[in-house]
């Protein structure tokens, strides 16, 4: 029945070309405007750590200024100062894994090599838990042992593309880098590691790049003043004094723990709590206890890493798909009502009322397919274009097996909601009105 | 003419017009809304910069390591020689960081030094040297810009929050924000923090700051300071009238001849920073007109469906209107009046729904309530489309015979 | 009043033509009961299409009161219909979505009447057919003879002077044939001309004059029976 009903399909998609097509069209834009919204949407509002998400926390604290909060309403700063970040890397109890990064840039060269230009590298300052906290993948060697955390050792750890550009992608493990007037030595290469949105520091976008070179914290306190800095965003309540950003008051650096349950997290709480208070009494954190613990998807939303832009188009689109949908059943209905003498005949010889509905379900199905394929190429096309629009998506905006499967079920869907109604309507045709009037 | 009876039939068939005024509904409710967002971002996006954008290249300069501040400064200056001897310069200048760039100070300026003040006021500073009037192609509103010797130096930024500068140009905007009574010229202004005193030595008409996405963008100040270090340095180079390119081609090699063991990076025309500042903008609202454009089709397709179905299936009834003495115009009218009837319907009930979207959208997003006007306008749009999608329809239905009165079955 | 000469009517489908009237003769004087019959296919239905300027003819003159129509264009043979004729026909061809009284208005509507002069129209037209209380009703909730008396009260509510009826009884049964007979009687007898087509020979003889059409031309009535006869005997012989 259903090769039957199939073929009664094709048939009545032929006899009336135009506005099959129509419905068509409207679904496919429909789904493929959608679509691309959803995709930009979900992507941002994506987990880009599923397994761990709800262990990691960003650690905030209020150290701002007495007269008015970092944000309204009192809200504290997003990230650390320097000192404190250091002061909790090294009191955080034994046990907790916790990671203090900064991003940070300079200048490598390889020494010796001709052909190798000297290049400017985005790299990360990092406690060693970082790797093992955010599920860092290595291809060569490791992570720096725990002790460099502390002794500052010239270490350094590349990305595969750096790795690639500096020393042809070979295993470089033992190898030396030069930055500025130091040789550091490479312990690791990691594989290709991109979470989205880069959730572990969203100070220079939350779809930047991973970094390309990471080295341990001490290193870099050491180097604060002959190497490029902090890159990201500094925020100072006042002016730092003449030793600069890394004694000041000014915040830039993130702070992670790993919590496994909610005692762990009490307990970190009343841990920083301790911390803040102790400050206090030093002259510090005038403003009243306001430290925060976000988990990651609830550090994406203090963030804002969901644009307002992307949730008002998101929810637009999906006014959009509904106009396409009403067309869509304000054609059907009229194509299927504009046979009823058809029907009225198919039902005097002696087709049921679920025949019938079957018959026009086909139809609405083979639409709904028809314009979902449409739709999904529609997508794709939309976001080629998002990618020419938003330099900063680039790798955000691609459709991924899950959004496709996503788009089907929305087509079907979409299909379902506009065909059920017409072919409803046409199957309650009485078969004695219709052969009747004129 | 006769809307009564067209009425009563529309409602005795009501399931496929009101699935058009609907359409109608939500489309008029996007389109409203969609295009005042539209509108807004365009107004942003067409704000003059004051600064000579067309004929601005930029760059930033990254040393290999920190230099001392005699040797930084001695190479700035060179750098600068070398660019004003490029032809078709007209200034050079060295900054610390790029104007409408998304990146740079955010200072607080105040009236007094006293802890609270509440005429602190947040902008954007910009560290400038001698050059930089005339390398931004600023337009100086009153006052002068900063001789050579007010040019501070620090070797870096540690030094430069330790040592304020006494002097300060100010945009109109800050001024008019720190001044309500205008009397900017002259006045001493506190930084917020230090409460160090300046001495407003100059205002210029417009200087837009780092965050265009910033309400108080138009507020900037500069400072007479430069940066030896080269933690974070940039020139700017303003060219003459159709040069820049080619300078901007050049400027690289003129650099590099100064001095190869540094990275030059982002040589950018200012056009290209605009683009940049304002990317999020002109996306959204390329992709509003984009959904605007294909709803207003499917609508147009929506309209056009329905009066071609019902000129389908009443072919026998107007024909016998046409026997009855019903001239062609009248039915094309009456068609025409039809369609106007469901996007009218359509429309009143699209002008609840886009003041519902607008209502959410303000207290969703914190966007600006809708202006009214748009409702009429949308309104009208509306009706100019629906009545372009039924003529065709209308003219075919003008085109059936009277004889289908007799004739059809 | 109606006066053809020598009309010709052809379709042409695409390989097929069909000569529905060939050098059509007839003149109608004011006030007549024209009954016109022939078997089917004969081109009454061509006829009073064309006398009621609903379609063009190919060849011959057709004077309406004294007025060439055969080169007005359509605007003006609409206003003819409007003013001039009422049609009745034979399958109502009531606007289902409109009411009886919306029905009756719409003639008047492109005449272009005031809605006190309308709504008088109508009520007369609905009295004289008898419908007067039915004003609200659909199409579809009345019987079959009452449909056609509301489309005959559709074609007076103008007060046309020449009334054109395509078989307005086929539909009906005998009763209602009689009544909507009678009806028209009454129209007639005060002054309204009127032809009508008709397959029942008991309501043509009832008309004061009975045209007989074969193949697209008038012919008497014993040439009528005479050649059904003949077709009649033939069709025996072979048999
Ligand atoms: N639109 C048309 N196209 C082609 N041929 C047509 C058309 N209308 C009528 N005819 C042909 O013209 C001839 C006359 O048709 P007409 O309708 O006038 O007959 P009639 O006398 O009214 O028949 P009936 O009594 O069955 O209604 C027929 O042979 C018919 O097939
Ligand atoms: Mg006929």
């Amino acid at each position: 029945m259903f090769a039957y009903h199939l073929r009664l399909a094709l048939l009545s998609l032929r006899r009336t070309p135009v506005v099959s097509l129509l419905m068509i069209v409207a679904v496919g834009l429909g789904i493929g405007v959608c679509m691309t919204m959803l995709s930009v949407y979900a992507l941002m509002a994506g987990d880009p750590i599923p397994e761990k998400s709800d262990v990691l926390y960003a650690v905030q604290l209020d150290n701002w200024s007495p007269d008015r909060p970092f944000g309204e309403p009192n809200e504290p700063p997003r990230s650390l100062t320097w000192r404190d970040s250091l002061a909790l890397l090294e009191r955080t109890p034994a046990g907790i894994p916790r990671t203090v990064t900064v991003g940070t840039g300079f200048v490598v060269e390889v020494p010796g090599a001709q052909d190798v230009r000297p290049e400017i590298v985005t790299a990360r300052a990092a406690s060693v838990d970082f790797f093992s906290m955010f599920q860092v993948p290595f291809i060569h060697g490791s992570a720096w042992s725990a002790s460099h955390d502390a002794d500052g050792a010239p270490v350094i750890v590349l990305s595969r593309a750096l790795n690639e550009r500096l020393f042809g992608g070979e295993d470089s493990v033992g190898r030396e880098l030069r930055i500025g007037n130091d040789l550091l030595r490479v312990v690791g290469v990691i594989d290709h590691w991109q979470p989205t949105p880069r959730f572990y520091d969203l100070s220079v976008g939350a779809f930047a790049d991973t970094d390309e070179a990471f080295v341990p914290i001490a290193l870099f306190d050491r180097h604060q003043q002959d190497w490029g800095g902090v890159s990201g965003s500094i925020n100072c309540w006042q002016a730092p004094p003449a030793e600069g950003v890394f004694h000041s008051e000014c915040v830039f650096a993130q702070f992670w723990v790993e919590l496994p349950d909610e005692t762990a997290v009490a307990d970190y709480r009343a841990f920083l709590d301790a911390y803040v208070n102790e400050q206090k009494k030093l002259g510090r954190f005038a403003r009243p206890l306001n430290n925060r613990l976000s988990d990651v998807n609830t550090w994406l939303d203090v963030n804002e890493v969901v644009q307002d832009d992307n949730s008002v188009l998101l929810g637009l689109s999906f006014m959009f798909l509904a106009v396409c949908l009403l067309n869509t059943v304000g054609l059907l209905l009229a194509k299927f009502l504009g046979r009823a003498g058809d029907v009225g005949v198919r039902r005097a010889l002696g087709a049921s009322r679920t025949r019938v509905f079957g018959q026009h379900l086909v139809e609405v199905g083979l639409l709904g397919a028809l314009g979902g394929l449409l739709g999904l190429a529609l997508a794709w096309a939309g976001l080629l274009g998002v990618r020419r629009l938003y330099v900063d998506y680039e790798r955000v905006a691609h459709l991924n097996a899950e959004l496709v499967a996503i788009a089907v079920g929305l087509a079907i869907a979409a299909g379902l909601a506009a065909g059920l109604y017409p072919a409803w309507r046409i199957c309650r045709i009485q078969p004695a009105t219709s052969l009747k009037t004129q | 003419m006769e809307i009564r009876p067209i009425l009563s039939a529309l409602l005795r068939n009501r399931t496929g017009p009101l699935l058009v005024a609907l359409q109608v509904a939500i489309t008029l409710a996007v389109l409203c809304n969609a295009a005042f967002i539209v509108q807004q971002r365009l107004a942003k996006m067409d704000r003059p910069s004051g600064y000579d954008e067309d004929n601005l290249v930029t760059l930033q300069v990254i040393n290999f390591g920190r230099l001392p501040k005699e040797a930084g400064l001695a190479a700035i200056a060179a750098d600068l020689g070398a660019l004003r001897a490029m032809p078709g310069v007209v200034a050079a200048s060295a900054t610390a960081s790029l104007p409408m760039s998304n990146a740079g100070f955010g200072w607080g300026f105040q009236r007094t030094a006293d802890a609270n003040d509440p005429t602190n006021t947040s902008a954007s500073l910009m560290l400038a040297d001698q050059y930089g009037l005339e390398a931004f192609g600023l337009q100086l509103e009153s006052g002068r810009w900063f001789t050579p010797e007010e040019i501070g130096t620090a070797a870096d930024f540690a030094e430069f929050g330790a040592t304020l500068p006494a002097t300060v140009v100010i945009s109109r905007a800050l001024a008019d924000q720190l001044f309500p009574d205008g009397k900017a010229l002259g006045a001493t202004v506190y930084d917020s923090s230090t409460r160090a005193p300046a001495t407003v030595i100059g205002i210029v008409e417009r200087a837009q700051g780092y965050f265009v996405n910033n309400p108080g963008v138009e507020r900037s100040a500069f400072y007479p300071v430069v940066i030896a270090s080269g933690e974070s340095l940039y020139y700017v180079i303003r060219t003459r009238p159709g040069e820049r390119a080619a300078v901007q081609r050049e400027v690289e090699s003129a650099l590099l001849a100064v001095d190869p063991r540094r990275i030059l990076r982002d040589v950018r025309s200012f056009g290209e920073i605009r683009a940049t500042a304002y990317q999020n903008d002109r996306a959204m609202t390329i992709t509003l007109l984009t959904v605007i454009a294909l709803l207003v089709a499917v609508t147009v397709l929506g309209v056009f469906g329905l009066m071609s179905f019902n000129v389908n299936r009443r072919r026998k009834q107007i024909g016998t209107r046409r026997a009855l003495g019903a001239r062609r115009s009248d039915v094309v009218r009456h068609f025409l009046l039809e369609g106007w009837i469901v996007t009218t319907a359509g429309a009143v009930i699209g002008v609840a729904l886009a003041v519902g979207l607008s209502v959410w959208l303000v207290s969703t997003f914190d966007l600006p309530k809708l202006d009214w006007r748009y409702l009429p306008v949308g309104v009208l749009a509306l009706w100019i489309v629906g009545q372009l999608a039924a003529y065709g329809p209308a003219r075919r239905a003008a085109g059936i015979e009277p004889a289908t009165a007799t004739r059809s079955v | 009043m109606l006066q053809m000469k020598g009309i010709s009517k052809v379709y042409r489908a695409d390989v097929v033509q069909t000569s529905a009237l060939r050098d059509f003769n007839l003149t109608v004087d004011e006030g007549e009961f024209v009954a016109v019959t022939g078997p089917s296919g004969s081109g009454k239905t061509t006829f009073l299409n064309i006398a009621g300027l609903l379609e063009a003819f190919d060849a011959g003159s057709y004077l309406l009161d004294g007025q060439d129509v055969s080169r007005l264009g359509d605007d003006a043979r609409s206003r003819i219909r409007n003013e001039k004729i009422g049609f009745i026909f034979q399958g109502f061809n009531l606007i289902a979505d409109l009411n009886v009284f919306d029905n009756v208005d719409v003639p008047l509507r492109y005449r272009g009447f005031r809605a006190a002069e309308r709504a008088q129209r109508i009520q007369r037209a609905l009295e004289l057919v008898g419908l007067a209380s039915r004003g609200k009703h659909l199409p579809s909730q009345l019987s079959g003879g009452q449909q056609q008396r509301v489309a005959i009260a559709r074609a007076l509510a103008g007060e046309p002077r020449f009334l054109l009826a395509d078989e307005p009884t086929g539909n009906l049964d005998s009763v209602m044939a009689r009544q909507v007979m009678e009806l028209l009687e009454e129209i007639n007898g005060r002054g309204t001309t009127i032809i009508m087509v008709t397959h029942d020979p008991e309501l043509a003889r009832r008309a004061r004059r009975n045209v007989h059409m074969l193949d697209g031309q008038v012919t008497d009535f014993t040439e009528f029976e005479a050649a059904i006869r003949v077709r009649e005997t033939r069709a025996a012989a072979g048999a």
